[in-house]
């Protein structure tokens, strides 16, 4: 600090306000330390009523929904296809020849064999 | 790890510490509120509880007086932001006021203080900073919040405004004496 900056220092200090008697250290931090544990607690309690609320709105909702409607017979799916079969036309050659019927290829003009009535 | 009265969301700051600094935080404090004794210990209150709660976290950039100093003026600037909007028109028809009336009846002293409270806000600050709270300029600067060479700039003006009203308070006896202020 220059001689300048003391000069000033020191005029300010002789004019400056009474000086106030600050509170006690304790006072003053105790009163922060209950504030701060308050708002903690604060949090807590918030925090566990919003879950709280939380719960009992889906509770209330399970509870008090109302049941599910059966849904119309044309559209029990399960059901209906335990009930039905379909089968296709060309099926009625799978059970019994199966590839039989593919394993030898006919020569054109040349067999005379027949099947029910058939050139192969 | 923190020491034994270190806060729990602060470890680098004791308590201890803190109780060290109390009287200057409070005297900060007392300069923000229009030294309202009440509002300062409020304003003390929740710079401590801002600490307690890690909102504020001192980091050893600075020294634990420069941090709880700008905690305490932010905390003030926020906090009478929205009361001097309130506030301002009153402020404005007071200002008219004491304009009015200092014209009529001109102040009997011309303190020095007087010189520093005409001052605009931040080299108000600066000079109280520096001059009574005992800070160098760099820590004044981080206490306000804005850089060295700023600071430096609001201390230039303010001391040669102060410089110029001491010249005036003492006349040009002692400046002819070889008192430069």
């Amino acid at each position: 600090m220059s001689n300048d900056d003391k000069r000033i220092a020191e005029a300010l200090k002789q004019d400056a306000p009474e000086p106030v008697e600050p509170p006690h250290f304790d006072e003053v931090f105790g009163r922060a330390e209950a504030e701060y544990h308050w708002q903690t607690w604060r949090r807590y309690l918030s925090v566990g009523a919003a879950v709280a609320s939380v719960a009992a709105v889906a509770v209330a909702l399970l509870i008090l929904a109302p049941e599910e409607a059966p849904l119309p017979e044309t559209l029990q799916i399960t059901g209906l296809l335990d009930s039905t079969s379909w089968v296709a036309p060309s099926d009625v050659l799978l059970p019994e020849h199966e590839f039989d019927i593919f394993e030898e290829l006919p020569e054109p003009m040349g067999s005379t064999e027949s099947a029910e009535g058939a050139l192969l | 790890m923190r020491d034994g009265d270190a806060l729990e969301n602060n470890p680098r700051v004791m308590r201890s510490a803190l109780e060290d600094i109390h009287g200057q935080v409070f005297g900060w404090a007392l300069s923000r509120c229009d030294y309202d004794a009440a509002a300062a210990e409020d304003l003390v209150q929740q710079a401590y509880l801002e600490l307690l709660s890690g909102k504020a976290v001192f980091d050893e950039r600075s020294t634990l007086k420069t941090f709880v100093f700008a905690v305490v003026q932010n905390l003030a600037r926020s906090r009478f932001r929205r009361k001097a909007r309130h506030l301002k028109l009153m402020t404005e028809q007071a200002a008219e006021a004491t304009a009015t009336a200092s014209l009529e009846e001109p102040a009997e002293t011309n303190s020095l203080w007087q010189a520093v409270a005409a001052l605009p806000a931040r080299q108000r600050d600066i000079v109280e900073l520096v001059f009574l709270r005992e800070m160098t300029v760099e820590q004044a600067s981080m206490v306000m919040g804005v850089t060295v060479g700023t600071g430096r700039v609001h201390y230039d003006r303010a001391k040669k405004a102060l410089r110029d009203q001491l010249a005036e308070e003492h006349g040009p006896a002692e400046q002819a004496s070889g008192g430069r202020i």
